[in-house]
Order: structure tokens, then sequence, then C-alpha cells
């Protein structure tokens, strides 16, 4: 089910304060997503616990509503 | 603790009886989504011995699997029932090497062919 990149955006900039959070439309069907997240909070977190993060944040949009979604999560941009 | 579903005690026996499981959508021949596809192919480039179970038949194991680990997405990867990770992870495991250091630790056959 699409969803505006705003809202994803109003979901997650909350979680990740003073994060830079990049969300790209992979297809441009509002449907499909890559997440990136370059937040230094994420340091001595696992990658799952990272992306746990993402997941808690967007709640039931990860798990249900949005069709694919591709997530990156690190401590600084590269 | 999240509560205790029926459900659980069968993902329990799959991930302490086969080395690497994995959950995916489909099956290794057929997989019905890219990302459950993705770890199929570096599973099967490292020649890894893996059982599946396609979600897609199972409607009770599909949403229990992911309230078991809390992981609210397919493909889930399970190295000596230990949960690894999704496409993205293990994907970003696998190019980091820290995929074969894993499969080392835990004392899992694989090939790396060098290429």
């Amino acid at each position: 089910m699409p969803i505006e990149k705003n809202e994803l955006l109003g979901l997650l900039t909350p979680h990740f304060e003073g994060a830079t959070i990049e969300v790209v439309d992979l297809v441009g069907d509002k449907d499909h997503y890559k997440i990136s997240i370059f937040w230094s909070g994420f340091s001595g977190m696992s990658k799952v616990l990272q992306h746990k993060a993402v997941y808690a944040a967007l709640g039931d949009v990860a798990g249900g509503k949005l069709h694919a979604l591709s997530i990156e999560t690190k401590l600084q941009k590269d | 603790m999240t509560d205790e579903l029926p459900i659980f005690k069968q993902i329990r026996a799959d991930i302490e009886q086969n080395n690497v499981m994995l959950y995916i959508k489909g099956t290794p021949e057929m997989p019905q989504c890219g990302f459950s596809g993705v770890v199929i192919k570096i599973l099967k480039m490292l020649d890894i011995e893996f059982k599946t179970k396609n979600i897609l038949e199972d409607p009770e194991l599909r949403e229990g699997i992911k309230i078991f680990s809390q992981w609210p997405t397919l493909p889930q990867l399970y190295i000596k029932g230990e949960f690894i990770g999704g496409a993205d992870i293990v994907k970003e495991l696998y190019q980091s090497g820290e995929l074969i250091k894993i499969l080392e630790e835990k004392e899992i056959n694989f090939l790396h062919q060098k290429n």
C-alpha cells in the first residue's frame, strides 16, 4: 500500500534526534522505499538492533503496509 | 517477554534442528520475493547447506515468526538458533566479510570461491 515519503520522514525523525535520514522511492510507486539513517546514536548497537529501532519507529508501516522496504543504518555517512 | 504462541514450539524446533534455517516467501527454486531471493543466492554462492520454510504456505507461521523474532519482515535467517537478520543485513554481512566470520565462529561448512 503506497505511502507518502513525508509520512515516513515524519515517523522517523522524532526517533533519531540529529540523524541524517534519506528516503528514496525506488520504483516511483510510493510502495518500494529505501531508508538510510546515519546516526551517531547507533554506536554500540548491533545491526539487528539498529534495524529494529527503525522498524519500531515505523510501526505497522514496515510489517504490513509497505510492499517493500530496504533499510540501511550507519553511524555516519561515508 | 512476548507471550508464548503455539507456533513458537515449531519455530524453536526448526532453528535448533537446522544449523542454517531460512524463512522465506516461496522456495529456493521459486522465491516469491526479491529479498528472499537475495539471501538464497548468498547461501548458494557460499555452498552452505540450509533448510527453508515457505511462510506463504502457513499463515500461522507467517505471523508467528514475526512475533517470535520481533522482526516484522521476511526473509529471516537463523544460524545455530540465532537470528542473524533479513535481506539487508545478510547482504551487508556478506559484502563486509562479516558473514564468513560468523560462519567460522559457528562452525558452519561453506565454500568461499574467490571471484
